[in-house]
């Protein structure tokens, strides 16, 4: 923290006050410079900086299990609270974070959510990965397995025998609940 | 040299590249065909375990047994993973469910099948017993169609309880009873209330015997419970913390002295309606704290905290006179008659209204010494 900091003030005595960007690759070899401090949220990426002390500016960090659009997705969530955590540096703004991540996940798709949730987990973002996972767990509460297997593209794979155990527990368990 | 140094550096970071890669790989159990483009895992139903499991750890139970049913991959997942269940929810068919599902959740810790009308039978209760070998806390509360042989078979399958709620479960017996906690030795807290056939001195004899680590144990309106019982537990388990023997009417201040020799860390105790306690019993808890507390004044104080009782239920014994209770309540600094915190609770006595803890005296002080802030 302490270096960055300086290495900032020199930076704005040479006028150009330009911010540090960390260059990341995905999967499908699309090149995004991100923002230091929004890049470090990754910690799969931040790790990787701190453990090798050699790498430059310059570095290019691949990211095979990222494709772009996830990138775009991860992004924007962590540019965001980013933004947050600078305005309000002591206790984050609650409400505009909620408002923000309600905003956010209403445009995520099931694939989108999907493809977010292995990307988050995969970079190391605990507070993503939390907040995704417990999206796609209020998507699946309450449903029935035809409505899951539908909505997550999931084929059913038992066997007529296991099948007809599964639909008697599960009848037990949703007595007296409505079927979406 | 310089050339030689960044190419040794150069090459450390390719090997580092290659780690991220491989991580890649390994990740998601898709292999092959691999280099830049890393894995792409298409479908749902190849989420790594852990994940699925993060999904489902914030879904309620009913959602987990579906969610087990949706592939086997899933099922797979949640039932190597999942040791958290409650079927407290299930109104009907929670005898069936547990037998459908015991023998496929079998890392299960953690199981709750509170009942409001009783459905457990022996046979879900063995079935339990017979698979999730790893169980450490079950409530069976108000099963009272549970029988002995449901004792016999946690005994012999779920040795790791620490924690068991069998309150409401009236016709478990004594010999049952005893006959468990000589298997289930490592239970920490146990609730027996309303269990009036089960919980008799020799019951309770089995469990000082056995249990030397229990820490709470609730025998309320175990009205079979005596003096020799209790003295058992006294004198067996020293780290008890807390005790209810609320409607135990057969106990005397015996069992309170025993207690309060013998159990230093006993924060909480509940003797209502026990009518025959008297002042003797008060003043042995009160000598306890003098007793086991030696040394200076200052590190005395600084135990208070932690150590002496928090919490003590003594309504509606009828013997007990203001000042033995006032010597108490002055004694533990925890304990409060007043309104906010009520730790000490003498409702029914109507001969110690005059008994206070020291919040009254500072509340009064407080009041003058501070200006109103509002103005």
């Amino acid at each position: 923290m302490s270096s960055s900091i300086a290495s900032s003030s020199s930076s704005s005595s040479s006028s150009s006050k330009k911010e540090k960007k960390i260059s990341l690759k995905t999967s499908d070899g699309e090149v995004f410079e991100v923002e230091e401090p929004v890049a470090m949220q990754l910690e799969i990426v931040r790790s990787f900086f701190a453990d090798n002390e050699d790498v430059t500016e310059q570095t290019v960090m691949p990211l095979p299990n990222v494709s772009t659009a996830a990138m775009h997705g991860i992004l924007e969530y962590c540019r965001a609270h980013e933004e947050f955590r600078r305005r309000m540096p002591e206790a984050a703004p609650e409400e505009e974070v909620r408002a923000f991540e309600a905003g956010y996940v209403d445009r995520k798709s099931n694939e989108e959510l999907k493809e977010m949730i292995l990307a988050a987990n995969y970079l190391n973002i605990s507070k993503l990965l939390d907040f995704l996972t417990g999206v796609a767990a209020k998507r699946i509460e309450n449903k029935s397995v035809e409505y899951v297997r539908a909505f997550f593209g999931v084929e059913n794979d038992f066997t007529p025998e296991e099948e007809a155990n599964l639909r008697r527990e599960y009848e037990w368990a949703f007595e007296g609940v409505d079927e979406d | 040299m310089v050339g030689e140094a960044t190419k040794l550096r150069n090459e450390d970071l390719n090997l580092c590249f290659e780690k991220l890669m491989m991580l890649g790989v390994g990740f998601g159990g898709k292999t092959g065909g691999v280099k830049m483009e890393g894995v792409v895992i298409t479908e749902w139903k190849d989420i790594p375990m852990e994940l699925l499991l993060r999904i489902v750890s914030q879904v309620d139970d009913r959602t987990v047994i579906m969610a087990s049913g949706v592939c086997s991959g899933w099922r797979d997942a949640i039932c190597l993973g999942l040791t958290h269940l409650s079927l407290s929810w299930c109104k009907k068919h929670m005898n069936e469910l547990v037998l459908s599902l015991a023998p496929k959740f079998t890392k299960l810790q953690t199981l709750v099948l509170r009942q409001d009308k009783p459905q457990l039978e022996d046979n879900a209760v063995e079935a339990i017993a017979n698979s999730c070998h790893d169980l450490q806390d079950l409530d069976l509360s108000k099963s009272f169609k549970l029988s002995d042989r449901s004792l016999y078979a946690l005994a012999h399958g779920c040795p790791n309880l620490t924690k068991l709620n069998i309150s409401g479960c009236t016709s478990f017996s004594d010999r049952g009873l005893a006959y468990l906690t000589s298997f289930c030795r490592k239970l920490k807290i146990f609730n027996l209330c309303g269990c009036v056939k089960a919980a008799t001195d020799s019951a309770l004899q089995a469990i000082g015997r056995n249990c030397n680590q229990l820490q709470s144990l609730n025998l309320g309106w175990c009205e079979n419970v005596g003096d020799v019982g209790v003295m058992s537990l006294a004198y067996g388990c020293p780290d008890l913390i807390s005790l209810d023997l609320c409607g135990c009417v057969c106990i005397t201040d015996d069992s309170v002295i025993a207690l309060a020799n013998r159990c230093p860390h006993l924060r909480s105790l509940g003797l209502y309606y026990c009518r025959n306690i008297t002042d003797r019993a008060m003043y042995s808890l009160t000598q306890s704290r003098v007793k086991n507390k030696p040394g200076m004044w200052e590190s005395m104080k600084g135990r208070y905290d932690e150590e002496g009782l928090r919490s003590l239920n003594i309504s509606q014994c009828t013997a007990l006179t203001p000042p033995a209770v006032q010597a108490l309540c002055d004694t533990f600094p925890a304990l409060h008659t007043c309104s906010g915190r009520h730790s000490l609770v003498m409702s029914g006595c109507l001969n110690l209204t005059s008994v206070h803890c020291a919040c009254a005296v500072q509340a009064h002080r407080t009041a003058s010494s501070i200006p109103h802030p509002a103005h």
